[in-house]
């Protein structure tokens, strides 16, 4: 049951009656809590990805084949979970995305780093209250002191080890097998 | 109702609720009323660090990160065989774990031109790893080890754990639902950019100088050796890491953050059972020497 449901005008009006009592209130909560979770339940859901960027995988595995480059803010429509692994739609296309990539949160705060160009601005965190890469602009006028270690940092975070390379090391250190 | 029936629903609430659904909630009952308070009371609970969005802990885990290495006694190795050595075990092990939490950007590693045993999880997955505790390790898996125990500390949030309740409690306060929607103002800006200022400077205060708890400690060592166990890697490789410390005489770095080596080996308990094929650790140690040996 998605958010949205949850508060079907009908249905938050009888929640509310319901709360006038604190017990049965309490126990509702946690009924809603529970059906409210992040983890999204109702095929259909929409999920935010919420990496700079991940893949749509072709299995419910890592180092299977990437079927599409999912990037920060695409929307994805949640089919079932199976484990770690949620089986997905992006643009039509099913595929699999691990659990920790993408959030079932309508209110999800979004960087703005990672998202396609016809993203709508206000859709994330840099015209929006959250610490996004504003507050940190912010926060290094006033520290300038770190002005050199930020740049470090930045060429740090920009190093990246591709997929390929990962599998290569696992495969020559025995400890992932050819074609595994 | 029984108290621990309670009691397990008074945490399940917190756990478990949705953003969404509970500052709907708060909207639409009065403030004075039962119904309004326990809302309330529940939502309170419920902001805990999990609603801290990835791509918010990345950064603060890069302001945390430039706190550190602002610092005269941390700076940056240039070993660029050794960084590529890292980084390699590191996404290793965090590739081959689903239980791995992925950070917004990915894991990336830098090591710390310092004989201090010491290493840093910045929150967001940028993980500092210093010469001398390298310098412990005796083997690929042993630094697999020291760096699965790292990743753990991300994957199980402990960063941003570090930051103060009163201070989370405020910044989710104003970072709540109807203020989200809003446009940044200057004043926003100002207001939030203090909170993170604050929150930056508790994780430093934590990372640096105190260290986490006892517990955290066990749950990263824990958790460190199950990932070294999925990913290939002998899952004794901390123990041995730890026991090269024992009676080592260190102090400062990770001697002063973290319990004892031979305590954390106690609470890792009774040994995993794991066969080292004989070709693997002759194709380990051979790169392992060819970047540590050399």
């Amino acid at each position: 049951m998605t958010p949205d449901a949850i508060l079907a005008p009908p249905r938050a009006a009888a929640i509310l009656r319901a709360m006038k009592q604190p017990a049965r209130a309490l126990g509702l909560l946690v009924i809603l809590s529970l059906l409210a979770a992040d983890t999204p339940q109702d095929p259909g859901a929409t999920l935010t990805v919420t990496r700079k960027t991940t893949k749509l995988r072709a299995q419910k595995k890592l180092f299977a084949p990437a079927i599409a480059e999912l990037k920060e803010g695409d929307k994805l429509k949640f089919d079932r979970k199976e484990g770690a692994w949620l089986a997905v739609l992006f643009d039509q296309v099913p595929g699999w995305v691990h659990e920790n990539d993408v959030s079932s949160n309508p209110e999800v705060r979004l960087s703005g780093e990672g998202v396609r160009e016809n993203y709508s601005a206000s859709e994330t965190s840099a015209a929006r209250k959250g610490f996004n890469p504003q507050v940190e602009k912010q926060y290094r006028s006033g520290n300038p002191n770190l002005e050199a270690a930020f740049l470090l940092i930045d060429k740090l975070q920009a190093r990246t080890v591709p997929e390929a390379e990962v599998r290569t090391f696992l495969v020559e250190g025995l400890l992932l097998k050819e074609g595994q | 109702m029984r108290r621990p029936l309670l009691c397990l629903l008074l945490l399940a609430v917190p756990m478990a609720a949705c953003a969404a659904v509970m500052n709907a909630l708060e909207d639409a009952t009065p403030e004075d009323s039962v119904a309004g308070k326990l809302v309330r009371g529940t939502n309170r609970l419920r902001k805990s660090f999990q609603d801290l969005d990835p791509s918010e802990e990345h950064f603060i885990g890069r302001s945390v990160a430039a706190q550190i290495l602002a610092m005269p006694e941390y700076r940056l190795s240039d070993d660029q065989a050794l960084l590529a050595y890292v980084e390699r075990i590191g996404n290793a092990v965090a590739m081959t774990n689903d239980k791995v939490r992925q950070p917004f950007l990915g894991y990336r590693f830098g090591i710390l031109a310092t004989e201090e045993v010491n290493a840093f999880a910045c929150p967001g997955g940028l993980i500092l790893v210093s010469r001398g505790l390298i310098g412990k390790t005796r083997s690929e898996d042993e630094l697999a080890a020291v760096l699965a125990h790292e990743i753990a500390h991300v994957t199980l949030q402990h960063g941003v754990a570090a930051i103060q309740k009163a201070n989370l409690a405020e910044a989710f306060t104003y970072l709540g639902a109807g203020a989200a929607q809003a446009t940044m103002s200057q004043e926003d800006l100002k207001n939030l950019t203090g909170l993170f200022d604050e929150s930056v400077g508790d994780v430093v205060k934590t990372l640096v100088t105190s260290g986490y708890s006892r517990d955290a400690e066990e749950q990263a060592d824990k958790l460190g050796r199950e990932l070294l166990a999925t990913t290939g890697y002998d899952p004794q490789g901390l123990c041995r890491v730890l026991q090269c410390m024992v009676g080592d005489g260190g102090h400062g770095g990770m001697f002063a953050t973290h319990p004892a080596p031979q305590d954390r080996i106690v609470s890792l308990g009774d040994r995993v059972a794991f066969a080292m094929d004989a070709a693997a650790a002759r194709a380990r140690a051979k790169r392992y020497g060819a970047v540590l040996k050399s």
